[in-house]
């Protein structure tokens, strides 16, 4: 009898899910299609349009330069996003409420606008347009989040355990390597693991930015303008896997590097 | 402590204070320093051609003299306060419902997979909406075949494929906010309530509601601030019916490389969304665990 | 003989395999002041949840005023809980806070102002109607969660380990507190604790639970002087468990065989049966027994052990029986005793308890 009382609930809950889901299953199911355009009837499967994705080198290279920059531009940002957080959370630094409001101020600005101001301001100091140009870019876009992600983390718990490793005779230097950094691994890959995939998937800055060397967003954008191609769809669903690929790979290994870590030290 | 710490290990300079720098500077570079430079493109002019560096507000007047470009600032309003609104009422009961009717064990899982779209390209994803809008797409293929219109509708490319294109991906973090919010209400809260007398819609309107506004609030910045300012879903969804901010503001950059004009724009959208921050202020804090 | 005003009947919580309340009797009568005291698992914050409605047994019944409210949730029941975290609302006042539950049974907002007034002043915090939860104390948060709960005027107050939150000294005073405005407003108050010192603070009946069952009720002098049973003489406090046989049975009494010699004592045990004589430590004397005592002689032991707790010594001595082992004993704590010494003890037959096994 409960159930009954449960069904607009559930009734509400399968129909935000269909609506949330229809996009990526038309997407996906679109690119087995056996005919000419990606809407029905649906005729197949078929792989042709894999094909056709794989043969087209521009989407291939396209592909690569896009995993390029995200790795690098997430590499850079969290790097960096951990520095900020390390000195803001555990030191005292002047005027520290202004300097992170300075840091988290990117994400209120369009990226339209970001880019915008990049473009003009390499040509005044002379960065041509290109994939270091996009890193560049990216990297703006996404020091915030990692910034915030990690910064959430160093609370009062983490830091008893780092006045503990001082007690037992660490460094600073000892205690940031064999302490903090291990305990915030979590953390630091949830915001490596975030920035590759909003860097991956970037399109207005890549644009910009861009002259010769494309990532993936900006050709598909292209592609997209001629029409509706069952090729989009193969290089969405692409694009789809690999990205889901990342997000559960960073949740595997934040929680399973956990688990391992703590037996190792109990 | 801290004190007794430094004497042991006898550091003679504080790197870690310092460690702040980088990012620091780099946002100053590649951050702040566009910025300033975009404002004073903007009191410049692209004349002939040529990039006149005499100060006016000529931009400024040309931006809000025109109707066509005023309008593209009040249609980019409009549809973000259309889209939060609407992402607001989608993404609240799923996240209610995730929050209290899913047993605990299912609901990361469940959270994950109401979630798990936001992952396909943001491009993509647009396009994928325009594949089930379009003429020859699946909703008007469904209602043909089942005999309940003969012509197809015209569904994309226009301003509600532009706000549905919009609300698919802010219910999706605004589901997350919220949520977020929701699961850390206590439960002794509306025990608490249900044991002085307050029926389940009391224990809503009275508890859970007001506890989970912050939730909506932060949610609703993000989308009122990324809605406001997003070229791509307009782009592909909105068909050229009317243009919105971020459009028009592409079409001089593309078309007419006045890009100080295009920097005009730019920094009235940017005093838009400054007034929004300043609304949610209060909602906004950064916290530590 | 009034009828009680609360009643349970055959509880029974089950969790699937976990028998959490293993078939719980009880009887509560009106004005009392009740304490649920036991181990945590023992099943006392389960029985206190029954009663407010947020669980619901797998079997038997829960009779309130003698109306059945099994089944009923906590908004129709004539409860009221104060909750271990306190679950103040954080976005509403002090008063708002506490003028809640008059909202709901939509007491008019006149008479609602009034009687907030009243409670806050009954717990002492007069002035603190527009205070922000946030600006409170601890103890003051608890007074505020136990105004909020006396407003609505429930037939039973429930308090779920209110005072575990607070340090010793502000629990001490909230303990006084308590007992003072139950008194006042005569409303049967039932507390959940796992601290006996308290228990025997506030309680007019203390009812001892270990493992979803009743080991022991009473007030608490009852027991902590005569318990029921070997548990309820462990939680209640130190004691001291002499080995002993059952000899034989002699009216109502039994003679019991210990290391000791035999003496006679009031109990119902079969004879042949094995027992434990419980004695208190602040039960032993130090000195040899008097001729005409009817006491149990306890011979000579060696003080091992002396530990200063301010009002009292506590004194562990190694009697010469083997069998015995350690004895714990209570001693002011003027008494000049050392490590080493020699003592004698002895036990009023009558301060003796026989525990079946």
């Amino acid at each position: 009898m409960s159930t009954l009382r449960h069904l607009p609930a559930m009734a509400y809950l399968i129909l935000a899910y269909v609506f949330i889901f229809l996009p990526v299953v038309v997407l996906v199911l679109f690119s087995f299609q056996d005919g000419l355009l990606p809407v029905p009837p649906f005729e197949g499967p078929s792989l042709k349009w894999y094909a056709r994705l794989i043969d087209n080198s521009r989407l291939v290279e396209a592909l690569g330069n896009s995993v390029l920059v995200a790795l690098v531009s997430a590499l850079t940002a969290t790097i960096l996003g951990f520095l900020a957080a390390y000195s803001l959370a555990r030191r005292e630094i002047f005027l520290a409420g202004a300097v992170r409001y300075l840091l988290m101020a990117p994400l209120t600005v369009s990226y339209l606008i970001i880019g915008m101001g990049l473009v003009i301001t390499f040509s005044m100091i002379g960065i041509p347009k290109s994939l270091f140009a996009i890193g560049i870019g990216h990297v703006v876009i996404n020091l915030p989040l990692c910034f915030a992600i990690v910064y959430s983390q160093f609370g009062e718990h983490q830091r008893n355990i780092e006045r503990a490793a001082h007690d037992l005779g660490a460094s600073d230097f000892q205690a940031l390597v064999l302490i903090t950094i291990p305990m915030l691994q979590p953390a630091l890959l949830a915001s490596f693991c975030l920035a590759a995939t909003l860097s991956w998937d970037e399109y207005i800055i890549a644009f910009l930015l861009s002259r010769f060397d494309v990532t993936l967003p900006v050709i598909i954008f292209e592609m997209m303008s001629a029409g509706l191609n069952p090729v989009l769809n193969a290089a969405g669903t692409v694009v789809f896997a690999i990205s889901i690929v990342f997000v559960l790979l960073a949740m595997v290994l934040a929680t399973g590097r956990k688990r391992s870590h703590d037996d190792a030290i109990g | 402590m801290g004190a007794v710490v430094q004497a042991r290990t006898g550091r003679p300079f504080d790197l870690s204070k310092w460690a702040v720098l980088p990012a620091l500077i780099g946002t100053a570079i590649f951050f702040v320093v566009p910025l300033g430079v975009m404002l004073l493109w903007s009191f410049w002019q692209r004349i002939a051609g040529k990039l006149d560096k005499t100060l006016s507000l000529a931009n400024y007047e040309r931006f809000f003299g025109r109707d066509y470009m005023v309008e593209g600032l009040t249609n980019s309003i409009e549809v973000a306060l259309i889209t939060t609104a609407v992402s607001i009422v989608i993404a609240y009961p799923l996240a209610y419902i995730i929050a209290y009717r899913i047993p605990e064990r299912w609901q990361r899982f469940a959270v994950i997979l109401a979630v798990l779209p936001f992952w396909t390209s943001y491009v993509i994803r647009s396009y994928s909406w325009l594949l089930i809008l379009s003429e020859r797409g699946i909703i008007n293929g469904a209602l043909i075949g089942l005999g309940i219109i003969d012509e197809p509708l015209e569904m994309g490319y226009n301003r509600g494929a532009t706000v549905l294109g919009f609300v698919h991906f802010f219910a999706m973090l605004l589901t997350l906010t919220i949520y977020a919010n929701l699961v850390q209400i206590k439960k002794s809260y509306r025990l608490a309530a249900a044991d002085l007398g307050a029926s389940p819609v009391q224990v809503f309107f009275r508890i859970t509601l007001p506890l989970s506004l912050p939730g909506v609030a932060v949610g609703a910045f993000l989308t009122f601030v990324i809605a406001i300012g997003d070229y791509i879903t307009p782009q592909i969804l909105g068909g050229g019916q009317e243009l919105l901010l971020p459009q028009a503001i592409m079409l001089q950059v593309s078309r007419a490389a006045d890009f100080p004009m295009a920097s005009a724009m730019s920094m009235t959208l940017m005093v838009v969304v400054t007034v929004t921050y300043l609304v949610f202020a209060k909602y906004l804090k950064m916290e530590r665990v | 003989m009034t009828t009680p005003l609360v009643e349970i009947k055959a509880i029974r919580k089950e969790y699937g395999d976990v028998v959490a309340v293993a078939g719980v009797d009880l009887t509560i009568d009106a004005g009392a002041f009740v304490v649920l005291l036991g181990p945590s698992g023992s099943g006392k914050t389960t029985i206190l949840s029954i009663l407010g409605g947020f669980i619901e047994p797998t079997a038997g019944r829960v009779i309130i005023d003698g109306q059945d409210m099994t089944g009923r949730p906590p908004a129709q029941r004539p409860t009221a809980t104060v909750f271990q975290d306190y679950a103040l609302f954080p976005h509403m006042n002090v008063a708002a806070n506490v003028g809640f539950g008059l909202a709901m049974h939509k007491v008019p907002r006149s008479e609602r102002k009034g009687r907030v007034e009243e409670a806050l002043e009954l717990v002492g915090l007069a002035e603190f109607g527009r205070r922000a939860i946030h600006q409170l104390s601890g103890g003051q948060r608890q007074r505020v969660a136990l105004a909020r709960a006396i407003v609505v005027r429930p037939s039973v107050l429930l308090l779920d380990e209110p005072l575990g939150a607070l340090d010793l000294a502000l629990r001490r005073q909230m303990q006084e507190e308590l007992v003072r405005i139950q008194k006042e407003v005569g409303t049967t108050f039932i507390h959940v604790t796992h601290d006996q010192e308290e228990a025997m603070s506030i309680a007019d009946k203390v009812v001892v639970m270990n493992h979803g069952r009743i080991e022991d009720s009473g007030s608490p002098r009852k027991v902590y002087l005569r318990p029921s049973s070997l548990f309820a003489a462990n939680f209640m406090g130190e004691n001291n468990l002499i080995p002993g046989r059952v000899r034989s049975r002699e009216g109502g009494r039994v003679r019991v065989e210990t290391p000791f010699g035999d003496c006679l004592l009031d109990s119902d045990a079969a004879p042949d049966s094995e027992v434990s004589l419980m004695v208190r430590p602040e039960q032993i004397v130090a000195a040899p027994p008097g001729a005409d005592d009817d006491s149990l002689d306890l011979g000579r032991a060696i003080v091992v052990g002396i530990v200063f707790q301010g009002t009292h010594l506590k004194v562990t001595a190694r009697s010469v029986h083997d069998a015995v082992g350690d004895l714990k004993l209570t001693l002011p704590a003027g008494t000049r005793l050392a490590e080493g010494d020699d003592i004698s003890a002895h036990v009023a037959a009558a301060d003796i308890v026989v525990l079946t096994h």
